[in-house]
């Protein structure tokens, strides 16, 4: 077992490496039909979940509800809510159908604290895994239906899904392909910025705005972020439409995601345009359908694909993942995939690679 | 920088802080916030066919900038001042449902000819 630990230490290191910071799941705001602050305390999504969010955990997530924790709600001492979200995943790998490693991590070891008062939201997050702080300052009153949002925190950019490994994410830090990079900018390993914000909900739509004081990704001219995201029931049917670029010098992005839920089946997708982040343009995109098999256990597959110069030749990656998602009980999350990556022109690369995962949040 | 910025914030939460409890809450006799939400959850939201920013400022909850949740107060005062003449009468209990099955606006009678 240490053999084959040390012999994919890469594998190991380049997992470890995505110690996830806030992390999303925007299905649940698609089939919910409402943006990120309905179950987070961040309006940006991820992270310590509001009282919503924490009834949502127990009612509408999980398989059972132990009587013992019907009536959490994350207040432990009186003017502060706790919580957390741990992580644990495992990696096998496999070549020619046969097992050839596997390794056991730790993802993500967060710990949130909440303060609220009439007119402020305060939230503290520590990420002890990567040694890096979060700290934001909602101002809720200030404008009607809207916030300012100050402190270090991370621009809101897109579905904010919550695989890193996505390419329309931080994709393979670990260059598996062999291409100048596989995936746009938004690795695990990107640190909290100072950050100004401003946010104004008319109706079903949700609209920010924010700068950075110092660079986002680059880390050397001030990035400006805007979003836009509309929610809208349409008989039996919730969808999410939206867009948001970033700009940040001469790196610009912009994308366009969407979703479409009914009943137990929802889609997801994001499609994302970089310029001048590797060759010239590059693009991402992003596609999940989800089936609800039954309350606490859903069937996933998606598709990613990136290219790196629009050319759509032999370097552009298309991934496949099917997996399952149980949630036995609040708070605990249990995930299967099974993954193979292509290139563009068919030619097998890297074998399967099969992965678990345990999300324990409070 | 990054220090500073957070002494900064701890010290500002501290200050004004509040405790967590219920905020302006005056019709329905619910003590906790997670009584509160399954309530709003399970009966209000399916029952007119809307989700919380209907009536809410979504960053502010207890916040009365909202129309709609003002005449939501109205009516959830109207159903149980009806559900204490029920009770006594031995009669079921009404929900928002039996006007607005699903509605945001309750369906009016056809105008006579």
């Amino acid at each position: 077992m240490i053999d084959r630990l040390t012999k994919y230490h890469h594998l190991l290191l380049f997992f470890i490496f995505i110690s996830t910071p806030l992390i999303a799941i925007p299905r649940f705001a698609l089939e919910s039909g409402s943006s990120c602050i309905l179950c987070h305390v961040d309006p940006s999504g991820g992270g310590l979940r509001n009282d919503y969010g924490i009834g949502y955990g127990l009612d509408d997530l999980s398989n059972r509800i132990p009587k013992r924790l019907s009536s959490y709600s994350g207040i432990i001492l009186s003017h502060f809510q706790f919580g957390g979200d741990i992580r644990i995943q495992s990696v096998s790998k496999q070549k020619d159908e046969v097992p050839v490693g596997l390794a056991v991590f730790p993802m993500q070891a967060n710990i949130q604290v909440k303060n609220e008062g009439e007119y402020h939201t305060a939230l503290v997050e520590l990420a002890t895994l990567r040694k890096d702080v979060g700290f934001q300052l909602r101002v809720n009153n200030l404008i009607p239906n809207g916030y300012f949002k100050f402190g270090l925190s991370k621009p809101s950019y897109g579905l904010k899904i919550e695989d890193h490994t996505a390419f329309i994410r931080g994709g393979n830090i670990q260059l598996v392909q062999g291409n100048h990079r596989e995936g746009m900018p938004f690795i695990p390993t990107l640190e909290n910025v100072g950050l100004m914000e401003l946010g104004f909900y008319f109706g079903d739509t949700f609209i920010s705005v924010s700068r950075t004081i110092d660079g986002y990704i680059l880390g050397s001219t001030e990035t400006y972020v805007g979003r836009i995201e509309h929610y809208r029931s349409l008989r039996s049917f919730q969808s999410v439409a939206g867009a948001s670029f970033l700009l940040e010098g001469d790196l610009k992005i912009f994308g366009l995601f969407g979703g479409l839920s009914r009943g137990n089946l929802s889609w997801m997708g994001e499609v994302d345009v970089a310029e001048n982040w590797i060759l010239d343009r590059s693009i991402a995109s992003y596609s999940e359908f989800t089936w609800r098999l039954k309350k606490g256990l859903f069937l996933m597959g998606r598709i990613d694909f990136f290219d790196e110069n629009m050319n759509f030749t032999e370097d552009a990656i298309r991934r496949t993942t099917f997996g399952l998602n149980y949630v036995p009980l609040p708070f605990v999350d249990i995930k299967f995939q099974i993954r193979s990556s292509q290139l563009t022109q068919g030619k097998q690369s890297k074998g399967l690679e099969f992965l678990s995962q345990l999300h324990l949040w409070f | 920088m990054k220090k500073t910025i957070i002494i900064f914030g701890l010290l500002v939460g501290f200050l004004i802080a509040q405790k967590s409890d219920l905020k302006n809450v005056k019709v329905l006799p619910y003590k906790t916030k997670r009584e509160l939400v399954k309530y709003m959850k399970s009966v209000v939201a399916p029952e007119l066919g809307v989700k919380c920013n209907f009536c809410h400022n979504m960053t502010d909850y207890s916040s009365d900038e909202k129309d709609h949740k003002k005449v939501a107060r109205q009516m959830m005062a109207m159903v149980q001042n009806a559900n204490k003449t029920m009770n006594n009468l031995n009669f079921h209990e009404i929900s928002c449902w039996v006007c607005h099955r699903g509605n945001e606006h309750p369906d009016h009678p056809p105008e006579k000819k």
